[in-house]
């Protein structure tokens, strides 16, 4: 090893007090980069992927489903939840202009008491004319989802056995679904056939779900695509005009809601790290400062014995960056031990999709964050340094000193 | 390896640029193999003119010529390079380093540039200046007189041929005064050129040659 760098290795040892205030200084630089990168990271891909989930340009639903957010509360936090309208609804929406095509969505929640192996929601679509559910049950699995199939969203464990029983229906879990970061992680899927008899078997038992909808005839939401050449607006006001009782709101709608508070949150999370870097970046200019008046001699017994300017500004750069490196890996290392074990209270307390970044990503902003702190720490160290290292050592050694 | 610092001038200044001390241009040739001392009062410009023949003080006027080199034509790094290879300097008042042991303290100039520790000559200084029980320690637990003998070794080890010395017997106590009066003595007695800066009387019986400072003025 080069004796700039053991001799700054030795500093970093042989001044513990002040060697541990500078590594958390950079951690906590790192730190604040890292932490907040990956919560907007992970919250734009949480949107982006709820938008996809929505597939659909427009959402129909009974107005006490939409206006009461339980619709909103599946999607974004997987609460289950049920509500109908007479599945009369469907011609009439297909009958409205611009319509392209509509296809029926079930909710059901199942129960906590014997007739329900768990406590899930299930989501039940129609396989000859969906558009919605299908593309993304492609990504991992393609086989046919038969009667009493059932495919479950990522955060459901599978039992040993792979079946499940809602209502009295026993049913053969055949794929698990890749994470959304949404409320549909946390469902159970079937098609159309399956949940209805889940849904009649759930009457009969003697739950009471359906209220004054015939359970055969009962529908939770309608998905529905618009013309080319339509305006989405137009087509939307139309079934809100047209049909009683229903609320009609589009994918776009819903998804700027949650694009605003992503937008308030990213910009809070903006504030907060440049806060913290300035903060940083001050503490650490002064205390490079300090640190420098107080190693003036130290760096003059070094030009005695031979050192040259560029020797000592480079055992300062090196005990820079070992120390932001250090800090810059512990702070990183932390904040990622906070972050994903909690990223799912996260997307409970911010109501927001909240959807992991992959790996390869992570790496990228890890190294990145670690790098700007090194360089921070490097140029402020480098800069106070200057400022002895310009000088004759001649003018340090005085009387007394 | 000759020392000659030709008409060598430097002045410093108060804030408001008026001058606050002159050394007035300054001719020294201080002979190979001799104690040399440069006795003066306090603030009669010693310590400003030993900085220049080390290198570590540009003086406004004049060279400074050390063997066939004139030192502030060199690069710093060259002059850095320099210094370490040739001139042992052992500064005013304390210069360990607190937290590196004795004996890495007196590597140090060794260790910048050099692979090879020179083992002998490293227990010979340890040895001959008392460190011996010391070599372990962290420098930052000994003695103002320890200190000064650990600045000795250092300056010597790198086989300097030129050894200059700012107050080594300042605030020593009577038996380490001698101890590092005999010990520069003797390395002007193996042909070095040993420059000393003093305001102890009591140094000049070692000296083979006295110089008076006075007010910036050598005479
Ligand atoms: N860095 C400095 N800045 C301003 N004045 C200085 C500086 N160093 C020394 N002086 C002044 O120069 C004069 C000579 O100082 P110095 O060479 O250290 O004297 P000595 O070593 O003989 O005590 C003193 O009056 C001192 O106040
Ligand atoms: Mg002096």
């Amino acid at each position: 090893m080069k004796f700039s760098t053991k001799l700054a290795i030795k500093n970093i040892k042989g001044h513990s007090a002040r060697s541990s205030a500078l590594i958390i200084l950079a951690g906590l630089l790192s730190a604040s980069v890292f932490g907040g990168s990956l919560i907007v990271k992970s919250l734009r891909n949480g949107l982006h992927s709820y938008e996809q989930r929505l597939g659909a340009d427009i959402i129909v639903a009974s107005e006490e489903a939409i206006d009461s957010g339980k619709y909103e509360s599946i999607l974004l936090q997987g609460v289950p939840g049920y509500f109908y309208m007479d599945d009369s609804v469907i011609e009439v929406i297909e009958g409205i202009d611009g319509v392209e095509s509509v296809t029926p969505q079930f909710f059901l929640a199942s129960a906590s008491s014997g007739c329900c192996d768990t406590l899930v929601q299930i989501v039940g679509f129609d396989p000859d004319s969906d558009f919605a559910i299908r593309p993304w049950i492609s990504e991992s699995y393609d086989g046919n989802i038969n009667d009493g199939d059932v495919i479950v969203g990522c955060n459901i464990n599978i039992p040993d056995s792979n079946r499940y029983k809602f209502y009295n229906v026993d049913c053969n879990v055949v794929a698990k679904l890749e994470k959304t970061g949404t409320g549909l992680d946390s469902a159970v899927y079937a098609n159309m056939n399956t949940i209805k008899q889940m849904m009649e078997s759930s009457s009969q038992i003697g739950f009471g779900y359906f209220e004054d909808v015939e359970p055969e005839h009962a529908v939770s939401s309608v998905l529905v695509n618009v013309k080319d050449g339509y305006s989405v607006t137009d087509v939307q006001r139309n079934i809100n005009l047209g049909i009683q009782g229903v609320r009609a709101v589009s994918s776009k709608d819903m998804v700027s809601n949650i694009a605003g508070g992503l937008g308030a949150i990213s910009n809070i999370i903006g504030v907060l790290v440049v806060i913290i870097w300035l903060l940083s970046f001050t503490i650490l200019t002064v205390a490079f400062g300090m640190i420098v008046n107080e190693r003036v001699k130290e760096l003059a017994v070094l030009r005695i014995s031979g050192a040259s300017k560029k020797m000592l500004s480079r055992i300062l750069i090196i005990e820079s960056i070992i120390l932001s490196l250090i800090g810059g890996l512990a702070g990183n290392a932390l904040t990622a031990l906070i972050f994903f074990p909690f990223s799912d209270s996260l997307k409970l307390s911010l109501n927001l999709p909240v959807l992991i970044p992959d790996f390869s990503y992570v790496i990228v902003i890890f190294a990145t964050s670690i790098l700007t702190s090194i360089v921070i720490c490097a140029i402020t160290s480098t800069v106070s340094g200057y400022r002895i290292t310009g000088k004759d050592t001649g003018l340090i050694f005085r009387d007394g000193a | 390896m000759k020392l000659v610092a030709d008409k060598v001038g430097y002045k410093y200044y108060r804030k408001n640029k008026k001058v606050l001390f002159e050394l007035k241009e300054t001719v020294l040739k201080p002979e190979e193999g001799k104690l040399t001392e440069i006795v003066g009062h306090s603030g009669s410009g010693k310590s400003t003119l030993l900085n220049i023949c080390a290198g570590l003080l540009t003086p406004d006027t004049g060279h400074l010529l050390v063997g066939d080199k004139d030192l502030y034509s060199l690069s710093d790094e060259e002059r850095s390079r320099f210094r370490n290879a040739h001139i042992g300097i052992i500064p005013q008042g304390q210069s360990v380093l607190k937290h590196l042991t004795v004996t890495e303290n007196i590597l140090l100039p060794i260790s910048m540039y050099r692979e090879d520790t020179p083992t002998n000559l490293l227990n010979e200084l340890i040895e001959n200046l008392g460190l011996k029980k010391l070599e372990n320690e962290k420098a930052g637990g000994l003695s103002g007189g320890e200190m000064r003998r650990v600045a000795i070794a250092r300056a010597l080890i790198g086989k300097p041929e030129i050894i200059l010395a700012d107050e080594p017997t300042g605030d020593l106590d009577a038996d380490n005064r001698k101890l590092v009066l005999t010990a520069l003595k003797n390395i002007a007695g193996e042909g070095k050129t040993v420059l000393m800066v003093t305001h102890d009387r009591e140094a000049e019986e070692y000296a083979d040659k006295i110089l008076k400072m006075d007010g910036g003025i050598l005479i």
